[in-house]
């Protein structure tokens, strides 16, 4: 059960830039602590364990779609490219499209989401998260919690 | 008169891990080629692994595969200590069945749910089946995470679990932490149960297969991490033997290896069916009484229904899990001491999908000489090409679609994991 109307999750791994979407969220929580949710998941799918009461979800997540690093996407769900949400189901898990489209399915996904697709060049394993990204998930996450804030 | 032959590709099976495709071709009403395509790009974890310490290969084989890491590094932790001559005691034992537990839970659960229902209902995925049945849908997506949350606190993580040694684990979870997870167990144990009813009341076409089982027996346990490996054609062999009995061959149709028994390398069937008909008696009185209420008999050769055989097991992995967690108290240490010494060794363990065998020669300080790791998926691949040749011979008047499709259904029913059995690489060099 989550404690707020609103939820910001932020979707990657600790593998260089793919740990962009965590930073995310490390930068909202001191931010927004008293307006929203905020976690860190690897798998996508555990979305649908904490939008329960949810109006509003915001999912950063690094992507590798269109432009250069450090580009940022922000798409309104359920209008996202085609070939964003077209990946095939495996046994080894989802991708944050499939999840939303799932609770959606299931009739559990908030009206209002966001997804914040942050473009990376590599995710390399054991490295840290490259300064360039490190400023970009700054700026990200004061947006949102600009956002939330005159909301 | 020659006529043209039909010729029938899947260029690429969808709801199963990896990347493969399948091959028909038929001429008349003959069969004459099936292949099942794996084209998925070779890993090589045989050749990295050597130089490496015995300390770090169970981390190492863990990134074999995203849902079934625990099966590689419980084949490895037994193969090594084999090696070595050590044998953790019986508190570590029960937590290494508790973790494998885990992985069988969210394995099954997942391809259960989300992957093998849906042929069964009528669906193209579970995406599109859950707005009918959104309430199983959870029910998978929940039993799963248990599997996860299993893995979290005795591997360190769901995914590529890191708490895993030679002779134990690096550390174990406070008693409190474990009984946390009795209430959510409890409730997995009836939702396991439903799931199995829901499965086994599905239509099942007739389609029996004259298989050899092949899965590790143990006196006393459902098999998971030791036992002897036993079939139903009545071979009776220990791990250390599996390399005498079995011989990995090659096919250029696929980057993994096939693997064949004895002198005429027959094809054979490993997976829950398999461990189900070698072992029904050993199944958690939970499971066995339900195993009876759904009406399974053996021999059960019918492919099919291994959705039924997983749905047992997930009962099993709750009831033992259970049993567990309650009696689980902190031990004073996680792990024995190891003392490398230059020898080899060999395991069996049973993953979701089947027998995956270990083999190691290690040198006197504990670094890898050489490995040698046969998945479930490799040992099964000649047994999917002859299953899809007698679906395709029994069908072969159906519309090229409609044999495309029950291809893939069978395919599916395997649960491959086609990217843990990559690792043969076929250079052909031409020198001009």
């Amino acid at each position: 059960m989550t404690r707020s109307a609103t939820l910001i999750v932020g979707v990657g791994s600790p593998h260089g830039d793919d740990r962009v979407g965590w930073r995310v969220t490390e930068r909202l929580a001191s931010l927004v602590s008293s307006l929203a949710d905020v976690r860190t998941v690897a798998d996508p799918s555990e979305i649908l364990d904490w939008l329960d009461g949810v109006r509003t979800l915001h999912a950063c997540d690094a992507c590798h779609f269109s432009g250069a690093a450090g580009h940022v996407h922000r798409w309104q769900w359920p209008d996202v490219p085609a070939n964003v949400s077209k990946t095939a189901w495996s046994s080894h898990g989802v991708t944050l499209p499939q999840a939303l489209a799932l609770a959606g399915a299931l009739g559990v996904l908030p009206d209002d989401v966001t997804i914040w697709g942050i473009e990376i060049a590599a995710a390399r394993t054991a490295e840290p998260l490259s300064p360039a990204l490190e400023q970009v998930a700054t700026a990200v996450a004061e947006q949102i919690a600009g956002e939330l804030a005159d909301a | 008169m020659t006529s043209e032959p039909r010729r029938i590709r899947v260029e690429a099976l969808t709801r199963v891990e990896g990347e493969g495709g399948l091959y028909v071709r038929v001429r008349g009403d003959q069969v004459e080629e099936v292949r099942l395509e794996i084209y998925e790009p070779p890993r090589l974890f045989e050749a990295l692994l050597r130089g490496r310490s015995f300390q770090e290969v169970p981390d190492i084989t863990a990134r074999i595969c995203g849902i079934c890491p625990v099966a590689y590094q419980m084949s490895t932790v037994h193969a090594i200590e084999s090696a070595f001559g050590c044998a953790p005691g019986p508190e570590i034992r029960r937590l290494r069945r508790l973790l494998y537990c885990g992985e069988w839970i969210e394995s099954h659960a997942l391809h259960v749910h989300m992957l093998h229902a849906p042929d069964f209902l009528g669906y193209p995925s579970g995406l599109a089946m859950a707005a009918d049945f959104p309430e199983e849908i959870k029910r998978g997506l929940r039993l799963k995470k248990h599997g996860n949350q299993l893995l979290e606190l005795f591997g360190g993580r769901a995914v590529h679990p890191i708490n895993v040694a030679v002779g134990g684990f690096y550390r174990l979870p406070d008693t409190s932490d474990a009984a946390r997870l009795i209430p959510d167990f409890e409730w997995g144990l009836q939702a396991a149960i439903d799931a199995t009813r829901w499965v086994a009341s599905f239509d099942f076409a007739d389609f029996d297969q004259p298989y050899e089982f092949v899965a590790l027996s143990h006196p006393a346990e459902y098999p998971m991490n030791e036992g002897r490996i036993v079939s139903s054609q009545g071979m009776d062999i220990s791990a250390q033997d599996f390399a005498a009995e079995f011989t990995e061959y090659q096919q250029p149709h696929s980057t993994a290896l096939f693997c064949g028994r004895g002198a005429a390398q027959t094809h054979y069937l490993v997976g829950p069916l398999a461990r189900l008909n070698l072992n029904l008696e050993r199944l958690a009185p939970e499971a066995l009484r339900l195993a009876e209420e759904v009406g399974v008999t053996r021999p059960c050769a019918n492919p099919y229904r291994s959705i039924i055989a997983r749905g047992l097991e997930i009962v099993h992995a709750y009831a033992e899990a259970l049993s567990i967690l309650k009696t689980y108290e902190r031990p004073r240490a996680p792990r024995i001491e190891v003392r490398p010494r230059a020898s080899s060794g060999a395991a069996v363990t049973e993953a979701p999908r089947g027998l995956l065998y270990h083999r190691f020669e290690l040198d006197a300080d504990g670094l890898v000489r050489e490995a040698t790791i046969i998945p479930p998926t490799s040992q099964n691949q000649a047994q999917i090409e002859a299953d899809l040749r007698s679906l395709v011979s029994a069908r072969v008047a159906r519309p090229d679609e409609e044999i495309a499709r029950d291809c893939e259904r069978l395919v599916r029913s395997y649960d491959p994991c086609i990217s843990c059995s990559t690792h043969f690489l076929k250079l052909d060099m031409v020198r001009t």
